[in-house]
């Protein structure tokens, strides 16, 4: 399938509709801002106990540790899409058809969407969470301004990875019936392999070796090290061309995916 | 479906409000018990026959839910490999904490799966269908979604037992075994009258959900996999008073392992556990009858 040609204009339309659309989902919206901070809470108390009268650990003493967790954990707001409900949604009431109908690409018109509501999601919830939590538990701030400017490169990074991983799992939800299970097994996986409940030198070596080759690293892990300057400069442009490899290998597989849905979908009949 | 709203009030000869026909007053209550189980069977049946259309959907979730376990335990066993111990708890002692929350959460989703969905009942007005039929709300809701997902979660929870006892060490002694049991059906009795009580909330407020979610996701989490002596007293207090999840698996886990972590609390609290499932799950079935009393359609 051919990519539809989509002027920025229409992109940014898009993404600006969903953000504005983001406020009035305010209930959702406050639970999951209370539910985050309550997590960060969480997790520091679950290091701070498990440091003990320890100070170093794994070459990270417990400041950078608590700043890991608060960090991802407030990340993990920004990288949170309800695609695959939304994109289940359609396929069950037919709405898709409608979509492919629309003179913009499924994909990219998903990618809008999710974008709008993740920088709401990163102004309304990121940032406040971050602060609130610098200043209830401290953090250890990015070594040089090349160091936060990598950090940031690469959460763009990880919030593309994060949305082809989203996007394959919504389609496999055109060949089983329910997406739930794939779903939820997806979380599963990304919360452990992604680094984001606990940095990946804490798996003993053979697993964490394993873990390094995969693309759920690009989410948490990758910016905590350069959040943290945890990454020697020299080895930044190999882990962060294995994790741009990652996202092109994964858009085309899910450019293959979508066609192969579409067929089906016309098969089917809509 | 504006006209249901009558419904409530119905009063058909021979049909009680909450059961079936009625036979005579002296054997009333043994043919009762045996009509409601036997309606218990049917309508659970139906329900369970039309989960299983959805065979593959079944099986993967189940699968699914298997292997999301086994990532949690890995999580754990990463964690305490480096450390040894989070607040005087080895790897064992916590996955019992582990298997005991996955045990009676899995009692809980196939038995009462269906009142976490009660927002959508209320809204689709399909729950002012089920006023109806000759027999009682709580009992059709309880009945129309028996849900077998929670297979998942019991088996990957027996299997943490198993690795627990072993490495632990526990002593499975008839007692304890006994006690175990008791505390599975407690913990899934506490989770059930929260979800109860929670979803009820939907009779008054419109949307129950986000008060659900920060409840029994984000809060109950805080005491799924590492005991809740790690948190301040406020967190403690949260889960012991108001919410009391620690005694799905905190408490009654000092019990099994002879342990004394207990903080703020008494000792005791390690045998209250099903006492306060009782409890916990008479307050949730007391809320949902006030709102049922108190509940208007939607009128959609």
């Amino acid at each position: 399938m051919k990519l539809k040609p989509a002027g920025a204009a229409a992109v940014l339309a898009l993404v600006s509709r969903r953000f504005q659309a983001s406020v009035t989902y305010r209930a959702s919206f406050f639970v999951s801002f209370l539910g985050n901070l309550l997590f960060v809470y969480v997790m520091v108390s679950i290091w701070t106990a498990l440091y003990g009268a320890r100070h170093t650990v794994q070459s990270m003493t417990l400041a950078e540790m608590r700043t890991y967790v608060i960090v991802a954990n407030t990340l993990r707001l920004f990288f949170t899409m309800p695609l695959e409900a939304n994109v289940e949604a359609r396929i069950r009431q037919g709405d898709i058809a409608l979509d492919m109908l629309k003179p913009m690409d499924f994909q990219l018109m998903q990618y809008a969407d999710v974008l709008g509501r993740s920088l709401f999601n990163l102004v309304a919830g990121t940032v406040p969470v971050l602060l609130i939590s610098w200043f209830a538990f401290g953090l250890v701030l990015p070594p040089s301004p090349a160091y936060l400017g990598l950090f940031l490169v690469s959460v763009v990074i990880g919030h593309a990875m994060s949305f082809l991983l989203a996007f394959i799992t919504a389609i496999v939800g055109f060949w089983t019936t329910d997406l739930w299970g794939v779903v939820l097994l997806k979380t599963a996986l990304l919360q452990f392999f992604s680094g984001l409940v606990v940095p990946l030198t804490f798996f003993p070596p053979a697993v964490a070796g394993v873990l390094a080759w995969l693309p759920f690293q690009a989410l948490y892990y990758v910016p905590q090290l350069l959040c943290m300057g945890k990454l020697p400069l020299v080895q930044v442009p190999a882990v962060l061309g294995l994790q741009v490899a990652w996202l092109l290998l994964l858009f085309a597989f899910s450019r293959l995916l979508w066609t192969r849905a579409v067929r089906k979908l016309a098969l089917q009949g809509g | 479906m504006r006209g249901v709203r009558g419904v409530r009030g119905i009063a058909t000869p021979g049909v009680s409000k909450r059961g079936i026909a009625r036979p005579g007053i002296a054997r009333r209550g043994v043919t009762r018990l045996v009509e409601t189980l036997d309606l218990y069977r049917a309508f659970a049946g139906a329900s369970l026959r039309a989960r299983m259309q959805y065979r593959a959907s079944f099986l993967l979730g189940n699968f699914a839910l298997i292997l999301t376990n086994i990532v949690q335990f890995i999580y754990i066993w990463a964690v305490l490999y480096r450390f040894g111990t989070i607040h005087g708890w080895n790897f064992g002692q916590v996955t019992l904490l582990y298997a005991l929350s996955m045990l009676s959460g899995g009692v809980f989703t196939i038995f009462f799966r269906q009142f976490v969905l009660l927002q959508q009942l209320v809204q689709s007005g399909r729950l002012d269908q089920y006023y109806t039929r000759p027999a009682g709300l709580f009992f059709q809701v309880l009945t129309s979604g028996l849900d077998l997902d929670g297979l998942g979660n019991i088996i990957a929870g027996l299997a943490c037992l198993y690795f627990a006892a072993v490495t632990a060490p526990i002593q499975f002694t008839a007692a304890r075994s006994a006690f175990l049991v008791l505390f599975v059906l407690s913990g899934a009795a506490i989770k059930a009258g929260i979800a109860v009580a929670l979803a009820s909330t939907s009779f008054w407020i419109v949307e129950s959900e986000p008060l659900m979610t920060m409840v029994m996701q984000h809060l109950a989490i805080c005491g799924w996999q590492f005991p809740i002596s790690v948190y301040g007293r406020f967190i403690q207090y949260l889960l012991t008073f108001l919410f009391p999840y620690a005694f799905c698996n905190f408490f009654p886990a000092q019990a099994i392992l002879g342990k004394n972590d207990f903080t703020f609390f008494h000792p005791v609290f390690a045998y209250l556990s099903p006492f306060v499932g009782v409890a916990v799950f008479c307050i949730g079935y007391v809320v949902w009858r006030v709102g049922i009393l108190r509940y208007q359609s939607t009128g959609s």
